[in-house]
């Protein structure tokens, strides 16, 4: 999996493109581990990844907390959606297209 | 142990019965043995995702020390069989989640995705092995695919 960061003032945007599963999930959570205190907001563009586990679901419920509800997951795909709509995640995280 | 449907699953062509260690790179034993026999697809995707789960169940909790699998098709469907000499855990039995949302982080949401990622579960256990079955369907293309490729 690769992670692409970009930083606009306070707010980090992470482009995830790949699969992020229990293997591959402490790259995210350390990804989110090198924000700066500074950052108080966190975009997850998941228009290239191909494949999420409840261990990548985990890490998104982790970030979400610590951003204070300040998460957007974007572009993600039909597949991903399924996913979280499975978990029921999508009825608390914000999802935009 | 019981097999599932009308028809015998046969064995695909690439496996048999496959020894996986018991860490989480079983998940990319597996994950290379399905997409291998019937594509990077979102099926076979939604059939990783159960087999991750339950991956990461065995090797998380179980304190198992054999750990195997084995993959079977019919040409309308496929299944896994996951083999284990952990503690006894049968996953049909356990009720979903009641976490609420900011307990997520800390798990409850596998088992759940095993459900809804498989079309049927069985287990049964044997001596002192934990055996999964996942069964999945195929598409039509993919049933094409596997007439084509399957003698």
């Amino acid at each position: 999996m690769t992670i692409e960061k970009t930083i606009s003032g306070n707010t980090a945007e992470l482009k995830l493109s790949g699969w992020l599963d229990t293997k591959t999930v402490p790259e995210l959570e350390a990804a989110l581990n090198e924000l700066g205190p500074g950052i108080n907001a966190l975009v997850l563009d998941m228009e290239h990844l191909e494949y999420i586990s409840s261990a990548g679901l985990r890490q998104i419920v982790a970030a979400f907390k610590y951003m204070k509800g300040a998460l957007t997951i974007c572009h993600a795909s039909g597949e991903i959606r399924n996913v979280l709509k499975m978990t029921g995640l999508d009825k608390r995280l914000k999802i935009e297209e | 142990m019981k097999e599932n449907g009308n028809a015998t699953p046969r064995q695909m062509k690439s496996d048999g019965q496959q020894k996986l260690p018991v860490a989480l790179e079983a998940f990319d034993i597996v994950r290379e043995t399905l997409i291998a026999e019937a594509g990077n697809t979102e099926e076979v995707r939604q059939a990783l995702l159960a087999c991750d789960e339950w991956i990461a169940n065995v090797v998380n909790y179980s304190g198992a020390d054999d750990f195997s699998f084995i993959c079977r098709s019919d040409g309308e469907a496929f299944c896994i069989s996951f083999s284990d000499n952990g503690i006894p855990f049968d996953p049909t039995q356990s009720a979903g989640t009641t976490a609420e949302f900011e307990d997520l982080d800390l798990g409850g949401m596998g088992i759940e995705l095993i459900r809804q990622s498989a079309k049927k579960m069985t287990y049964v256990r044997e001596g002192n092995y934990n055996i999964l079955t996942l069964y999945f369907e195929f598409n039509a293309s993919h049933k094409r695919k596997k007439e084509d490729t399957v003698t």
